[in-house]
């Protein structure tokens, strides 16, 4: 005797569509031999019919639904189902408000406060916690946008100068420093620039081998190996020396020191490959 | 002894036991009703393949050896053809006739919200809570979003609590009918 559950799942368009008289002849014929000689398939049947008269009653039938259940129903023969439907609506309501009141007067009163212990009695508490949740999701959004922490704000800055035509970096000067790639460099001792100011802005030009990609991530570490910041969405140039990139830092971000630069491509399946690494040491006049 | 009815055979039929064949036959008079829904005289077709049944046996045309329901079936259908045959079914898609007006007048028991007061109060309170919970959902809330939740806080599927749902609304009715009855 398989289940009412498992019933519900295999026959329940079906049956719906036979209850709206929305089947063939002959397939509502099936139906009707099962009700008649499988008391169990019955059940379902009664299941699903309930829950239409109920939706009709609700209103919650909408369409070619609602007018075929409103003629069925509305028959001699379905008055009592419907009658029956009706009363149970008016009266679960009835006491499901009668509940609700009740659930209210659970609250206690916040003393020392009459008039407002009595709002307060009737205030339902648990409303406030999807506000106060959005509120401080709100306010942490703000904070994290107009404080944010060191690495963001550099980056955030950083973003803004390397998607700015390079002319338009106005008051500030360029001090450019060109950096072969690994297999290049590889006996070369390591690079050196000399900042004059810290308003200064340093142009790297990172010269990559053989690279099929249209735009890069470079991300710039300390002789620690502790990443400081990345620049994203460089595109990759070329000229009569070979392939390259340009990232533009401010002088400030980089105190005197040594510094290694990581290049990572964006390939087509929009996954980064390694490229190429750099190393770098910045001197303060 | 009493020479055995029709009515007494076909119960004998249906089950060698008195009280489950009584049970079993109002019950399938029940669902023969319900094959008819879409007929105005519903109960008077159920009640002519029963009395059809009946004469079959008395007349000795009914061959024992298949299940009973199967041959009230086939009776039912044999009814069903003759009545598409005379078209009396009420069409939803032609209208022969409208539903009779005095159908529509105050047929409303209105005992039966009291009845049903009763009824509900003789479901357990956590039934009863559960029941009320499921048929109203708050207010601009999805009722299929609304019964999901409900059932996740039961940790039940939906499918059962519809099955839960169903069995308690219809021992509610059964309550309220078998009330309404001995009021009469």
């Amino acid at each position: 005797m398989e289940s009412l559950e498992n019933q519900l799942e295999k026959h329940e368009t079906i049956i719906r569509k036979y209850l709206l008289d929305w089947l063939d002849s002959e397939t509502a014929r099936k139906i009707d031999e099962k009700i008649i000689t499988e008391p169990d398939f019955f059940d379902l049947v009664s299941l699903l019919e309930a829950e239409i008269v109920d939706d009709l009653i609700a209103g919650r039938l909408v369409g070619d639904e609602r007018l075929r259940a409103e003629k069925i129903y509305g028959l001699p023969v379905n008055q009592d189902k419907l009658n029956f439907s009706r009363a149970l609506s008016k009266v679960t309501g009835r006491n499901r408000l009668e509940t609700q009141a009740e659930d209210s007067d659970e609250i206690r009163p916040v003393p020392f406060l009459p008039q407002a212990g009595i709002y307060l009695k009737r205030f339902k508490w648990r409303r406030l916690i999807p506000a106060l949740t959005g509120f401080v999701v709100v306010v942490s959004l703000v904070l994290w946008y107009f404080f944010p922490g060191k690495r963001t704000a550099m980056e955030r800055e950083l973003t803004r100068i390397n998607r700015e035509n390079i002319i338009q970096i106005e008051g500030k000067k360029v001090q450019s420093l060109s950096l072969p790639p690994d297999t290049v460099r590889a006996a070369a001792p390591m690079p050196k620039i000399a900042v004059s100011s810290d308003d200064t802005v340093i142009g790297f030009r990172l010269g990559i081998i053989n690279i099929d990609a249209e735009s890069g991530v470079a991300t710039f570490q300390d002789d620690n190996g502790i990443e400081l910041f990345a620049v994203s969405g460089m595109k990759l140039q070329s000229d009569e020396n070979g392939r390259y990139v340009n990232v533009f830092v401010p002088a400030r971000f980089l105190p005197s020191g040594d510094y290694q630069i990581d290049l990572q491509t964006q390939q087509p399946d929009k996954t980064l490959a390694q490229a190429s690494s750099y190393t770098f040491r910045v001197i303060r006049e | 002894m009493e020479a055995k009815t029709e009515l007494d055979i076909l119960l004998e039929w249906l089950s060698p036991d008195r009280d489950k064949a009584e049970r079993l036959y109002l019950d399938l008079r029940r669902r023969i009703a319900f094959v008819f829904r879409t007929f105005d005289d519903a109960e008077d077709l159920a009640a002519e393949v029963m009395e059809r049944a009946l004469r079959n046996i008395k007349n000795k045309k009914v061959d024992f050896t298949g299940q009973a329901l199967h041959y009230i079936y086939g009776i039912a259908n044999l009814v069903k053809m003759e009545q598409f045959r005379k078209k009396k079914l009420i069409h939803l898609d032609d209208m022969i006739k409208e539903p009779s007006t005095e159908s529509q007048k105050n047929s409303f028991p209105e005992e039966l919200y009291q009845i049903i007061e009763e009824c509900l109060k003789e479901l357990s309170t956590a039934d009863k809570q559960l029941f009320l919970e499921y048929t109203f959902p708050p207010e601009g809330v999805s009722i299929k979003e609304y019964r999901e939740q409900l059932a996740n806080k039961h940790n039940k599927t939906v499918k059962h609590m519809r099955v839960k749902m169903f069995r308690l609304r219809d021992s509610l009715r059964v309550c309220a009918r078998k009330k309404l009855e001995d009021s009469l």
